[in-house]
């Protein structure tokens, strides 16, 4: 029984996706309706998730279906972060299809499904349902970007992501076989037990295996050397996409990652060191790329990278005793308000067929729409890291969880990373406020998006004051 | 050596005897029909195996095949569970139950679709 | 909680923080530009009139913090909602609240366009203002400081001169830049505190010597170029410039003290040793900026930049005063910062009155307008004459203080030669000749002057918001000693502790401390 309530937020979301999915088939709803419908399933897991978080009745980590899955409040958070990025990027897509062509009826299905499998991502505690549940999220991504062939933006972006996910998909199985072969086992508790007993790196297999799946996750994640695609692929999906694989997408892949990280304290120290260059690295390169691009969209893309950056950080940090789980989630949490925040502007705000994507097109936003124009400034003022934001609060805690490692540089980077990062931000806030309007910026009405912004724009202060995440 | 072991020796020389022997019949005792078209290289509703790389080319074998997939992955996940029925019990049948209908309901959802309909 | 006098009722401060933020968010509703104008004046009055109780309940004879109010924050980290006020930061609240009212005042007829959003970002930054000078969690300081930016930002680049991009981004990459070491200082701080982030609590330990002068450079860097200290001033005449009026008396009055503020609060008690090992570097500083400030107002043709640099070489001498780390210094110090504040802001105004009839900041433009705007130029005068620190006026109260408490630095620490005073003096002169290059300038200008007879003199509302500023300027000029009564044991103490752990220091390290 106790399963059961364990796997309810799985089993809600899985449901939802089943019933839309023949709700598609018969079309027995027209777009608005199944938009509704897609919106409310998504807010009804939020809440089963929430009562399930909540009911607190069992111990932390867990076994959940003999070893395969586990729950903590670690994966009870990130599942909530997930649920709540599929409602607001319903809520954007509900807008942005009023004012695009391409939608098909299976979309909001596709969304749960993927909400699906990074729900069971982050609980999984073995590895061949961990890569289940992989395959799951990706292929239900790989379709939402993809699914509109007539693009051919769409269809590149498909593409790049495809392969190359194809092969962080391979090098997480090859991954899997050494860890296998080390281990004896593919679930998590065996490995930690073996690792004690072992050592971790006198026992060649899982070194290499844990190398090939970090490999993975951290293309998956967008970190430094696998962080190419990134840009492309957001710029290609359509924008509610683009919002949902950049919040939703990084929580269950962060989350995964610090799971399997946390298997064994061995396991961790190994790989920081390279998690440091990692982290550095990251920053860096995503704020050089950003800073170059005249595309709103691809400068969420390149900031996205950056943003990796930060939660490797806290990853480098995840043995330091206190908060740095909820550090991560706090970071992630207060990451994804803002990106969806600035997806579901952009997702009404940018016109018909996304003509509204560069910087320029913005101009003198805050004369026409002056709400707009300022949620969105929070938004952007919350990634930079600007108190009283929570994306301050995010980036707080994660330097001082790096404090608490001992790792000052990495904290110190880190800020310096935050103070280029401002150059970008800046530029659209610039635009915004301090430029004559050129555009009436017409929109499409009734829409609930605007009104999800001013909501995600008041929690980017709320869960800054009230961290409750933590 | 035991006498399973020159048993299985014996069967498997003798398959290996009898194999090419029942082929090379089939040749000369078969009937034969000679065409351009039968000679014609054919994979999977490629028209056109050798030439471009880019020519497009027909999806509705590669689906048939996926679903048939599927579908076929279900019978062997029914075996085991067919094997243990009575240690699993009515546990077993619930999520066997709900594995079933999972499956069904894909497949009503690619019946709406058209997708068995071959055009 | 030996440091807090808890305020059993009436969360004062609180009111005074959240009060303006209420404001802000009362004009949302609100379409007509009069009513939002209307609505701010009354609410700033409000706010000005409640922070008069702080004076009223204050007691003089303790160095603690007091209408102190905590409440728990963010649990996991220990981070507290602590405010409370003691003699340093009184008269800079009450400076802060009281000149907030003349602000709305100013920005009456100046500000045509966006009056709503306008007003919104003046009463933001109120909160935020009044907050940093209460805050005694180190988070929450941290958090207002860095929010303040934000409206300031955003009264530069939307309201601001034809340069306003440029410097609205200059002055905000510069603050953020100057303030981010001063995050990883905090942090650093509250980890060797046992995760404490109560500000308090991290005075007077002993963090080691190393430790001390990087912890100091982090300060430095934030503090000094908000004050701004020399070579760290070059956003400030940009931004001076391209604000609007009340924008400029906001950052004139206020903004440069959180600067030297910040000195005082942390730099000193936290990190002595590295202060007092610092300091020459400091002093020099100052006396630079004193010196180059004075230099560079005498050749400017744009009122406002004159003024600007003018303040350069005002917050030199608050700098030095606070860096002689004596009483006099320090006293005369604080005083300063409400002279400057006062005398500063009001030369804002004035300019930003001429310049809503000529449309014009230059010096040549304006030339003789004493003929058609008597009332205007008598009040130019007197607040010129404060402000070149001539007897009577409150200025040259401060600067004396500062020069006092020099010159007994001097004869404590170079064999009893006053290099450093002496090297000051020279900036009291030139204050004098370019205020009063922009008086005559003004007043009587040359053979020239262009034709200003469309000039119309002072109306009611702009008496109304220069006098309390003149009136203020004789007071403190006439009367300093209740303004000083304020603050006399707040900086006793901060004294005698400071030369308590001092004493300490050099007991244990013997040689190896300066």
């Amino acid at each position: 029984m106790q399963d059961l309530m364990a796997i309810l937020p799985l089993v809600a979301t899985g449901a939802g996706a089943i019933l839309l999915m023949l709700a598609a088939a018969f079309e027995s709803f027209r777009k608005e309706g199944i938009s509704i419908m897609g919106i409310g399933l998504f807010a009804f897991a939020f809440f089963v998730q929430l009562a399930v978080a909540n009911s607190g009745s069992f111990a932390p980590y867990s076994g959940v279906l003999n070893g395969m899955l586990a729950t903590s409040t670690f994966t009870k958070v990130a599942g909530l972060i997930i649920l709540a990025c599929g409602f607001f990027s319903a809520i954007a897509a509900q807008a942005y299809f009023t004012q695009n062509k391409g939608f098909v009826l299976e979309f909001y299905c596709l969304m749960l499904f993927a909400a699906c499998g990074m729900l069971l991502l982050t609980m999984a505690a073995e590895l061949i349902t961990l890569f289940i549940a992989l395959e799951i999220m990706s292929l239900a991504i790989y379709a939402l970007v993809g699914y509109d062939r007539k693009s051919v933006r769409r269809s590149e972006a498909v593409l790049k992501y495809l392969m190359l996910g194809a092969f962080a998909g391979a090098f997480y199985i090859m991954g899997t076989v050494f860890i296998y072969a080390g281990a004896k086992s593919t679930s998590f508790r065996v490995i930690t037990d073996v690792i004690a007993t072992t050592g971790f790196l006198s026992n060649p297999p899982l070194v290499g295996g844990a190398f090939l799946i970090l490999f993975a996750f951290l293309f998956k994640a967008a970190a430094f050397p696998f962080h190419a695609w990134v840009v492309d692929v957001y710029d290609g999906a359509p924008l509610p996409v683009t919002g949902f694989m950049a919040t939703a997408v990084k929580t269950a892949v962060f989350a995964v990652l610090a799971n399997f990280l946390m298997i064994s304290s061995d396991l961790q120290a190994a790989w920081v060191d390279y998690l440091f260059y990692i982290a550095v690295f990251t920053m860096f390169a995503g704020n050089l790329i950003a800073i170059a691009q005249n595309n709103l969209k691809r400068m969420l893309a390149a900031s996205g990278i950056v943003h990796s950056g930060y939660l490797i950080i806290a990853l480098v940090a995840i043995q330091a005793k206190t908060f740095t789980g909820g550090a991560m989630l706090f970071y992630l949490a207060a990451y994804a308000l803002a990106t969806l925040g600035i997806f579901a502007a952009l997702s009404y705000l940018a016109g018909e067929e996304e003509r509204r994507v560069s910087f320029d097109d913005f101009k003198g936003l805050a004369r026409v729409r002056p709400y707009s124009a300022a949620c969105i400034s929070i938004f952007l003022l919350s990634m930079a890291g600007i108190p009283p934001t929570a994306g301050f609060m995010g980036k707080f805690y994660i330097i001082a969880s790096a404090f608490q490692a001992g790792h000052v540089s990495l904290a110190i980077l880190g800020i310096v990373s935050s103070i280029l990062s401002m150059w970008y931000y800046l530029r659209l806030i610039v635009l915004m406020y301090f430029r004559e309007p050129e555009d009436r910026f017409e929109v499409a009405e009734m829409t609930l998006a605007p009104l999800g912004t001013i909501i995600l724009a008041i929690c980017v202060f709320a869960i800054s004051f009230y961290p409750v995440v933590l | 050596m035991s006498a399973e072991l020159v048993l299985s020796g014996a069967i498997f020389i003798g398959l290996a005897i009898i194999i090419p022997i029942v082929m090379i019949m089939t040749v000369m005792l078969g009937p034969r029909s000679d065409s351009a078209a039968k000679n014609d290289p054919y994979e999977s509703g490629i028209k056109h195996v050798v030439g471009h790389a880019d020519q497009k080319f027909s999806v509705k074998f590669y689906l048939l095949a996926i679903l048939f997939l599927i579908f076929d992955i279900e019978a062997v996940f029914m075996y085991p569970w067919a094997v243990s029925l009575r240690e699993l019990g009515v546990f077993g049948l619930i999520e066997m139950t709900v594995f079933i209908l999972l499956l069904l309901t894909g497949l009503i959802y690619i019946l709406k679709k058209g997708v068995l309909n071959w055009r | 909680m030996e440091h807090l006098l808890i305020n059993p009722g009436f969360p004062l401060l609180s009111t005074l923080i959240f009060l303006p933020l209420a404001g802000a968010f009362l004009l949302l509703p609100f379409k007509n530009d009069d009513t939002c104008r209307y609505i701010s004046l009354g609410v700033t009055a409000l706010v000005a009139l409640i922070s008069l109780l702080l004076i009223a309940g204050f007691d003089t004879t303790t160095a603690r913090f007091q209408f102190a109010e905590t409440r728990p924050w963010i649990e996991t980290l220990n981070i507290n909602y602590t405010i409370g006020v003691d003699g340093i930061s009184l008269l800079l609240v009450v400076m802060t609240t009281l000149i907030m009212p003349f602000c709305v005042l100013a920005s009456w007829s100046y500000i045509k366009v966006r009056v709503k959003p306008f007003m919104i970002c003046l009463l933001v930054m109120e909160t935020a203002m009044v907050g940093v000078f209460v805050a005694l969690d180190f988070v929450l300081f941290y958090i207002l400081w860095e929010a303040m930016l934000i409206p300031m930002y955003l009264l530069i680049g939307i309201w601001g001169g034809p340069r306003r991009i440029y410097a609205s981004v200059k002055f905000f990459l510069y603050t953020l830049g100057g303030s981010i070491l001063l995050l990883v200082a905090i942090i650093w701080l509250a980890k060797t505190n046992n995760f404490s982030f109560f500000i308090p609590d991290m005075m007077w330990q002993d963090y080691g010597f190393r430790a001390q002068i990087l912890v100091f450079i982090a300060f430095f860097l934030a503090f000094a170029i908000k004050v701004p200290m020399f070579p760290f001033h070059t956003w400030l005449p940009a931004a001076h410039v391209e604000a609007p009026t009340a924008g400029s008396v906001i950052l004139a009055s206020i903004l440069l003290k959180m600067g030297t503020y910040g000195f005082l609060r942390f730099a000193l008690p936290i990190v002595p040793d590295a202060t007092v090992a610092l300091m020459p570097y400091v002093l020099w500083l100052s006396i630079a900026g004193i010196i180059y400030g004075g230099f560079t107002a005498l050749a400017q043709q744009d009122m406002k930049k004159l003024i600007a640099y003018s303040s350069v070489g005002h917050m030199g001498f608050v700098t030095l005063g606070i860096f002689v780390l004596n009483k006099q210094g320090i006293e005369g110090a604080i005083l300063q910062m409400i002279n400057h504040g006062i005398t500063t802001g009001a030369l804002f105004l004035c300019v930003g009155m001429i310049y809503e009839r000529t449309h014009s900041r230059e010096l040549s433009v304006s030339a003789g307008v004493g003929k058609y705007m008597p009332v205007f130029v008598t009040f130019l005068a007197f607040f010129s004459l404060s402000s070149l620190g001539f007897p009577g006026t409150n200025s040259f109260v401060g600067e004396f203080m500062i020069l006092a408490g020099t010159f007994k630095y001097d004869g404590v620490m170079h064999g009893n030669f006053p290099y450093l005073a002496l090297a000051a003096i020279p900036g009291a002169v030139l204050a004098a000749a370019y205020m009063l290059r922009l008086l005559q300038k003004v007043v009587w200008g040359g053979t020239n002057n262009p034709d200003q007879s469309y000039l119309a003199d002072l109306n009611w509302r702009e008496i109304v918001t220069l006098a309390p500023f003149l009136l203020f300027v004789f007071w403190i000029g006439l009367g300093a000693q209740p303004f000083i009564d304020y603050m006399d044991t707040s900086v006793t103490v901060l004294l005698d502790n400071f030369n308590a752990h001092r004493a300490q220091a050099i007991a244990l390290a013997g040689e190896l401390l300066p």
